[in-house]
């Protein structure tokens, strides 16, 4: 709800209300996940793998997506391999101009029985330069900008200590054993989500790659949705749920965890998105990266952030993490054409 | 007060330079007065960067043709004032892997060809045209003419011209040899030229654990 009547809001006040569909003076730009580029990388000297690794890094290279690019969070968990790290899984940290990966063709677990959360899964280095990121952003812009962290969903981690194949086929296959390995997997959510608040996080992301591509809404119903609920009691601050892909079948599910948000991808259109989640969770999105963030240029980006606005999707963005090699140009297009929206289009 | 400059577009980039500290370099277009011009930039402060970025400029005029914007330094154009941007973004990608300081030498309009085990010629026809020649005839050289021209055609944004199977030409209307001469290499490997813009492009996006190896 837009009501352009509002004294000026912060970033923080913004985005936290949108999170929770309360009135905001403009809709804000919000990145759940990372707008790290290689050229903010240069700008800054916080250079992937590095930047992953190191703290001081990580903040600095975080902040650029509101100092250079005028967003209203600043989410420093660029990867999706942070927990998987501490957890014990074997990793590919490549260079700058790509992501780190898991080594999934080496799994780590097999059997719930061999699932194990680390006593030092907080202070594990690739999970405490984390925490310690927020802390250096909470300090340098406190109740300025929305500091959003990260913490992957048990059906992440399942793909990354299982192995993809594996993992789905053991849901096939024996659907209890999965719950079982899926309950023992939660808690390093919960565990790496409580310390982020703990470290000074307003939002939580929460990926859970029960993607549309290999998972079904059905699917997410019978062994997701009932944890997510969970997680709401379990991480006391407002969660946007990540999935990529055509996620339209299982919006409705999602809409009933009771999650602050969903950030929805651009397989899904903004209006059937926004008609199936009924004003019972907060859409953010979902502006495409591949082809329009990526390729194309500021014309084409600003186009679909006004889809977004005139569907009403509360907080406007990439639908996931950007390409590193995105222009910068066509990130500060996103701002400007919500700018131009308010001025332009906007009823209220 | 944000850092990034207002360059235009960025319309090529070298996400990490070799031979600079692993720094990125972009390319980036604007148009002034309906004349595009281009410019390399770096936002790496890393010593040396400032070096490289004047070579390459002087790469870029050497080897492609382009020329000093007279009113904007650091600022590159065609003479034609057109942009031919499918090759110089190739071409640009490609010099970037010179050394600075390597010698430069303007690419000739004949190379050997392995696969029609000949020289194959380019020759300016004048007006921007050109045709692709063999000083020896047979089939393979036949088909291998008709692959170099559809090459070119493809990757320089070149017109063939009608019923002259072998002839082509720019439509700016303008010569541009030197160009042709860097692209002689990629057009005669198109596939494998398509096969890398492919790599590059996949480059740097996160997918979905399920979508990883």
């Amino acid at each position: 709800m837009i009501q352009q009547s509002l004294k000026p809001m912060t970033s923080r006040q913004r985005v936290l209300a949108a999170l929770s569909r309360q009135p905001v003076d403009r809709t804000p730009i919000c990145n759940p996940t990372s707008v790290a580029t290689v050229e903010l990388m240069d700008l800054v000297d916080a250079r992937f793998p590095e930047s992953n690794r190191n703290a001081e890094k990580m903040a600095r290279l975080a902040a650029t997506g509101y100092t250079e690019l005028g967003f209203d969070t600043i989410m420093p968990v660029f990867t999706i391999i942070q927990e998987s790290s501490a957890l014990g899984c074997k990793m590919q940290w490549e260079g700058k101009d790509n992501w780190p990966t898991v080594k999934m063709n080496e799994p780590i677990w097999a059997e719930p029985e061999d699932i194990s959360i680390p006593a030092n899964f907080l202070t594990h280095p690739d999970t405490k330069c984390v925490l310690d990121a927020i802390r250096i952003l909470k300090k340098e812009f406190g109740d300025e900008v929305a500091i959003i962290g990260k913490t992957m969903g048990p059906w992440s981690l399942g793909y990354h200590c299982f192995g993809v194949e594996k993992f789905l086929l053991m849901s096939l296959d024996d659907p209890d054993k999965t719950r079982r390995c899926l309950e023992k997997m939660k808690q390093a959510t919960i565990e790496f989500g409580r310390a982020q608040i703990e470290a000074g996080a307003d939002a939580i992301t929460l990926p859970d790659h029960a993607t549309g591509d290999l998972v079904s809404g059905e699917y997410y119903d019978r062994f997701l949705k009932e944890m997510h609920t969970q997680f709401v009691e379990d991480i006391p601050i407002p969660i946007i749920l990540h999935i990529c892909g055509r996620t339209v079948d299982r919006m409705d599910y999602i809409a009933q965890t009771g999650m602050a948000a969903f950030h929805y991808d651009s397989k899904n259109k903004p209006v059937e998105s926004m008609e199936t989640v009924t004003q019972r969770i907060s859409l953010v999105g979902n502006i495409n990266n591949p082809e329009t963030l990526y390729s194309k240029g500021p014309e084409e980006v600003a186009a679909e952030v006004l889809e977004n606005l005139d569907a009403g999707v509360q907080l406007v963005g990439p639908e996931c993490a950007i390409p590193l090699q995105t222009p910068i140009e066509n990130l500060k297009a996103i701002p400007e054409a919500v700018r131009w929206w308010h001025a332009n289009r906007s009823e209220n | 007060m944000g850092k990034t400059l207002d360059l235009g577009l960025r319309v090529e980039l070298l996400s990490t330079d070799p031979h600079c500290h692993d720094v990125s370099l972009g390319l980036y277009r604007q148009v002034v007065d309906d004349a595009p011009r281009f410019t390399i930039h770096s936002y790496s402060r890393d010593s040396g960067v400032e070096e490289r970025i004047a070579y390459l400029n002087k790469v870029m005029e050497t080897m492609l043709g382009l020329e000093e914007v007279a009113t904007a330094p650091g600022w590159l154009q065609f003479s034609c004032r057109r942009q031919h941007l499918r090759p110089l973004k190739r071409a640009f990608l490609d010099l970037c892997k010179l050394k600075t300081g390597t010698p430069l030498e303007v690419k000739p309009l004949t190379a050997f060809d392995k696969k029609a085990e000949t020289e194959l010629t380019v020759v300016p026809l004048g007006n921007g045209s050109y045709r692709t020649t063999a000083g020896s005839n047979n089939e393979k050289v036949t088909r291998r003419l008709a692959a170099l021209t559809r090459g070119f055609v493809k990757l320089c944004e070149m017109e063939v011209i009608q019923d002259e199977k072998n002839d082509f030409r720019f439509p700016c209307g303008q010569d541009h040899h030197v160009l042709l001469g860097q692209m002689t290499y990629r057009a005669q490997n198109v596939r494998a030229t398509m096969q890398e813009e492919e790599q590059i492009a996949a480059r740097g996006k996160l997918s979905a654990p399920s979508q990883q190896n």
